[in-house]
C-alpha cells in the first residue's frame, strides 16, 4: 500500500514538474503554431543564471525574477530575429530556432564551460511534510501547488480570455484579424514573450530536481515533444493529462521494472503515434 | 444507364447543414449545370462527390457502384475528374510538368524511378495533344506562376481531362474570364466527347448554353431539377435565386 | 535521356577532376574532401524528402547512425567482411526508415519535423542504453578499413578518398535518375499540393513512404562510409546535431537544386573547418550561420545564384 500511496505522489510531482517544464512550449505550438525548437535552451540558460544568482545572492526570488527577465528577454530576442521576419512560415520559423538553440546553448557553453550544476532548493521549502503517515519533500508539493495554478492559468488564458480568442481566432487568419482591427503580430510577440518569461522562471523551479548541464535542453525538448504528441497539439488539458501521465508512467516503470525504465516515456509516445496521431485530447 | 447517384447526401459542419439531403442522378453523357446563390453548397456538393469531404449521411453512386466509402484518388482512378473554383496548381512547375504530372496519374508509371522521364515518349504525346488543342504547346516551358488567369483557368481543365476521365465536375469554370474566352470555353466544353460533365455556374447564359439538366441548389437543399426551359418557368427558383425580378 | 553533350563533358570533367585530387593537395585536404563527399550523400539524401518531397526530416542521423553502428558492431565482433558489413549496414538503415516511415508519412510540415525529432531521440537514447552493445558513450573504436577484402587497400587517405568518390558518383548518380524520373516528378507535385495530388489520383502516402525508405537507404550509405570514414563510431553519429546539420546542408546550398546539398555540405564543412580553428565558439557561429540562411537566404546559395543570373536582385 505504502509503496502504491509513495509512488503515486512521485509521478505526480514528477508529472507535475514536465507540465511545467514543458507548459510554455505547449502554448507557443498550440495557439500560435510555432514550434520553439529553442525551448529548451531557454531552460537551461536561466537555470544556470538561476544557479549563479542563488549562489552570489542566496535569495530564491531574486533569481526567480530575473531569470523570468531573462526568459522575456531572450523571448524578445527569438522574436525580433527570428519569428517577426517569418512571420505565417511556421516551418521555417521552426527551423530557424534549431539556430537559436545552438546559439544560445554554445552562450551557455561560454559563461559556465560545461560545468554541471544541481540548483539549490530555497530553504524555506528544504524539509518534508508528514502526509498521510510519510513525509513528503516540501519542495514537491510546491511543485505541484505551482503546476495546478498554472494548468488553471494557462486554461483560462487560452479558453477565457480576449487575447487568447484573438490568437486562437489569428493563427490562421491573420487578413481577418487585421480586418477586425487586432494587429494579431503584437499579440503575438506579447504571448511569445510572456510564454518565454514562463521558460525562465521554470529553469529555477525545476532546476533543483532536473540541473542544469549541456544536454539538459534537449531532454526538456523532449519532453515537451513527447507530451504534445500524447496530449495532443493546441491542448492545455492534454498537455496537463499528457505531463501527468508520463510522470505516472516514468516512476512505476523505475519501481517495477527499472530495465524498461527507458521506454517508458517512448513507448506511449509511439504508439499513440501509430494509433492516434493527433494525441489523447488533439483536434484532427 | 445513371452515370451519378447521390442519395440523401448531407454534411454538416458543427452546427451547419452545407448539404442538406440532396438527391440527384445524372445520366451518362450528360450535362449537368448546378446553379445557386452563394454559399448554397455547391462546392461541398462537389467535395463530397470527389471524395474531399466525407459526407454526414447519404450514398453516392458511380455507374452503379457504391463509392461512399472510397478515397478521393480511389474515385480519380475510376475516373472522376474535377476543376477548382480559384485555380489550383502547383506554380513552380511548368505547364508540361503539371500536364504530365496528370497524365502519369492514373498509370503504373507514377511509380517508376530507374528510368528518366524524358525516355517515356508516350507521355509526352499525350501532353503534346492536350496543350496543342489549347494553344498552349509553344508555352510549356513557362512556370504556372508566370501565366495569365485565363491560361491558368486553361491549365486547370487540360489537367481535369489528362486522365480520360468518365466524369468531370467543373466549378465555375467562367469566373473571371473575358467574354471572349468564356465563348471558346464552352466551345470547347460542348465538343468534348464520351464524357459527363457537372459543371457549377454562376453565369446564366453559360449554363443555359451548357445544360441538359440544371439543378437548383438553396441553403444546401435541391429545389429544383429539369431542363433549361423548365428552370426557366419555375417559380420557386425565381422567387429564390432572381429575387423574382425576371 | 537529355544527355546533352555539354552536360556528358561537365560529368566526365568533374569526376576526373575528383579523382586527380590527390595529386596535387595535401592529405589533409584530400581527407577532409573525403568528408564532404560522405556529407554531400547524407545531405542528399535528406533532400530527397524536404527539397522535392517536401518533408523536413530532422532525424536522419538515425538512419546514417544506425548503419554505422551496424557495420561498427559487426567489425569489431570478429565479420571482417566488408561487403556482409555494409550490406547489413545498408539494410539496417533501410528497414528503420521502413519502420519509422510506417510513423511518420501520415503528415506533413511541423508535425512531421517535431515527429522526426522525436523518433531520431528515440534512436540515440537506444544507443546510450544498450551500452553493452554499443559502447554508450564511449562508443566503438578500432574499427578498421578493410585492407585485403578489396580491390585495394582502403586504409590510406588517399585509397580511401578513391573509393569515397567513385562512391559517392555512383549514388548521386542514382539519385539524379530517381529525382527525374515519373516517379521524382510525383513528389514534386506532393510537395507542391499534396491534396491535388490525391485529386489527380496519386497514392500519395505511397509515395511518401517510398521516398522515405528510399532516402533511409541512401542515409545508411552515407552511415558506412562514416563509419569507415572515422574508423569510429559514437554517439554523435545518432545525434541531434548530425540531423540538423543534415537539414541545413541542403537549405544552405539550395533545396530546389540537386547539387544543392552537395555544395551545402561542402561549405558548411569549410565553414566549420575555418572557424573551430579560430574559436572553440563554432556552436553559437552554426546557430547564427543556421538563422541567417534561413531568414535572409532561404533559396539557399544555389537559389540565391539562380535568382541574380534571371536579373531578380
Amino acid at each position: 500500500m505504502e509503496f502504491w500511496i509513495i509512488n503515486l505522489l512521485n509521478g505526480l510531482s514528477l508529472g507535475m514538474i514536465f507540465f511545467m517544464l514543458t507548459s510554455g512550449f505547449t502554448l507557443i505550438l498550440g495557439l500560435m503554431n510555432v514550434l520553439h525548437l529553442a525551448y529548451g535552451s531557454f531552460y537551461l540558460l536561466s537555470a544556470y543564471l538561476g544557479f549563479t544568482i542563488i549562489q552570489r545572492f542566496e535569495n530564491f526570488w531574486l533569481a526567480c525574477l530575473l531569470c523570468l527577465l531573462l526568459g522575456a528577454l531572450l523571448g524578445l530576442l527569438i522574436e525580433r530575429l527570428v519569428l517577426g521576419p517569418l512571420f505565417g512560415q511556421h516551418l521555417p520559423q521552426a527551423l530557424a530556432t534549431v539556430g537559436g538553440a545552438y546559439f544560445l546553448t554554445g552562450i551557455a557553453l561560454w559563461i559556465w564551460r560545461g560545468n554541471i550544476y544541481m540548483l539549490p532548493k530555497p530553504s524555506f521549502l528544504e524539509d518534508s511534510v508528514p502526509l498521510l503517515g510519510f513525509f513528503f519533500p516540501t519542495y514537491r508539493l510546491f511543485i505541484i501547488f505551482v503546476g495546478i495554478i498554472l494548468a488553471i492559468g494557462l486554461w483560462l488564458f487560452q479558453e477565457r480570455t480576449k487575447a487568447g480568442a484573438i490568437i486562437r481566432a489569428g493563427v490562421d487568419d491573420e487578413e481577418m484579424a487585421r480586418a477586425m482591427g487586432i494587429d494579431i503580430r503584437f499579440v503575438f510577440s506579447a504571448v511569445f514573450i510572456l510564454a518565454s518569461a514562463l521558460a525562465g522562471i521554470t529553469g529555477v523551479l525545476g532546476g533543483p530536481i532536473l540541473g542544469a548541464f549541456v544536454g539538459a535542453e534537449w531532454e526538456v525538448l523532449v519532453l515537451a515533444l513527447v507530451v504534445v504528441i500524447i496530449g495532443g497539439l493546441g491542448s492545455i488539458l492534454g498537455a496537463f493529462v499528457g505531463s501527468l501521465a508520463v510522470g505516472l508512467l516514468q516512476v512505476f516503470t523505475v519501481a517495477l521494472f527499472p530495465e524498461l525504465s527507458y521506454f517508458a516515456i517512448f513507448a506511449p509516445m509511439v504508439i499513440i503515434l501509430a494509433f492516434r496521431p493527433q494525441g489523447f485530447f488533439g483536434k484532427k | 444507364m445513371d452515370c451519378l447517384i447521390l442519395e440523401n447526401l448531407s454534411k454538416d459542419f458543427g452546427g451547419l447543414r452545407a448539404v442538406d439531403n440532396v438527391n440527384l442522378r445524372i445520366s451518362e453523357g450528360e450535362y449537368r449545370v448546378i446553379i445557386g446563390p452563394n454559399g448554397a453548397g455547391k462546392t461541398t456538393l462537389f467535395n463530397l462527390t470527389n471524395g474531399q469531404l466525407t459526407p454526414s449521411s447519404g450514398r453516392i453512386f458511380f455507374f452503379g457502384k457504391d463509392i461512399t466509402k472510397k478515397s478521393v484518388d480511389q474515385r480519380a482512378s475510376l475516373g472522376i475528374a474535377r476543376t477548382f473554383q480559384i485555380s489550383r496548381l502547383p506554380l513552380n512547375l511548368s505547364i508540361l510538368d503539371t500536364i504530365l504530372l496528370g497524365v502519369q496519374a492514373t498509370s503504373p508509371v507514377k511509380f517508376h524511378m530507374w528510368r528518366p522521364l524524358n525516355s517515356y515518349g508516350y507521355l509526352f504525346s499525350k501532353a503534346e495533344k492536350l496543350l496543342k488543342e489549347r494553344n498552349l504547346w509553344e508555352k510549356r516551358d513557362v512556370l504556372i506562376r508566370h501565366l495569365s488567369y485565363g491560361e491558368q483557368r486553361e491549365v486547370e481543365v487540360a489537367l481535369a481531362l489528362t486522365g480520360t476521365p468518365k466524369v468531370l465536375l467543373l466549378d465555375e469554370p467562367t469566373a473571371g474570364l473575358s467574354p471572349g474566352e468564356t465563348e471558346s470555353f464552352v466551345s470547347m466544353l460542348l465538343s468534348l466527347q464520351n464524357i459527363t460533365c457537372v459543371i457549377i455556374e454562376h453565369d446564366i447564359d453559360v449554363a443555359f448554353r451548357l445544360a441538359d439538366n440544371i439543378s437548383v441548389l438553396h441553403f444546401g437543399q435541391l429545389i429544383a431539377t429539369g431542363s433549361p426551359e423548365e428552370i426557366k418557368a419555375n417559380q420557386t427558383v425565381d422567387e429564390v435565386y432572381f429575387g423574382g425580378t425576371r | 535521356m537529355n544527355l546533352k553533350p555539354i552536360n556528358i563533358a561537365i560529368f566526365i570533367g568533374a569526376t576526373v577532376l575528383f579523382l586527380a585530387i590527390p595529386l596535387f593537395a595535401s592529405p589533409y585536404y584530400v581527407d577532409l574532401i573525403t568528408k564532404v563527399l560522405i556529407l554531400s550523400i547524407f545531405s542528399a539524401s535528406v533532400n530527397l524528402l524536404l527539397g522535392y518531397t517536401g518533408l523536413p526530416s530532422i532525424g536522419h542521423a538515425a538512419f546514417l547512425g544506425v548503419a554505422a553502428y551496424t557495420v561498427g558492431i559487426l567489425t569489431t565482433n570478429g565479420f571482417q567482411n566488408f561487403w556482409s558489413n555494409s550490406l547489413l549496414g545498408i539494410v539496417s538503415a533501410t528497414l528503420l526508415a521502413a519502420l519509422f516511415g510506417l510513423i511518420c508519412v501520415h503528415t506533413r510540415g511541423i508535425r512531421f519535423l517535431m515527429i522526426t525529432l522525436a523518433l531520431g531521440e528515440v534512436i540515440w537514447g537506444l544507443v546510450i542504453k544498450c551500452r553493452h552493445i554499443t559502447g554508450g558513450e564511449d562508443g566503438i573504436v578500432g574499427i578498421k578499413r578493410p585492407h585485403h577484402e578489396f580491390f585495394w587497400s582502403l586504409v590510406g587517405i588517399s585509397n580511401f578518398y578513391y573509393f569515397v568518390c567513385i562512391v559517392t558518383i555512383f549514388t548521386l548518380f542514382i539519385l539524379y535518375i530517381i529525382v527525374r524520373s515519373p516517379f521524382g516528378l510525383s513528389l514534386v507535385g506532393i510537395r507542391e499540393d499534396e491534396e491535388r495530388m490525391l485529386v489527380l489520383g496519386y497514392k500519395v502516402w505511397l509515395h511518401k513512404y517510398l521516398s522515405f525508405v528510399l532516402s533511409g537507404l541512401f542515409s545508411g550509405i552515407a552511415g558506412v562510409l562514416w563509419v569507415y570514414y572515422n574508423t569510429y563510431v559514437g554517439i554523435s553519429s545518432v545525434g541531434i546535431m548530425l540531423s540538423t546539420n543534415g537539414l541545413l546542408m541542403p537549405i544552405l546550398g539550395g533545396a530546389n537544386f540537386f547539387l544543392g546539398p552537395a555544395i551545402g555540405a561542402a561549405v558548411m564543412t569549410l565553414v566549420e573547418n575555418i572557424v573551430s580553428s579560430l574559436t572553440t565558439h563554432w556552436l553559437m557561429i552554426l546557430g547564427l550561420l543556421y538563422i541567417v540562411v534561413i531568414v535572409f537566404v532561404p533559396n539557399g546559395i544555389l537559389g540565391g545564384i539562380s535568382d541574380k543570373l534571371r536579373g531578380k536582385v
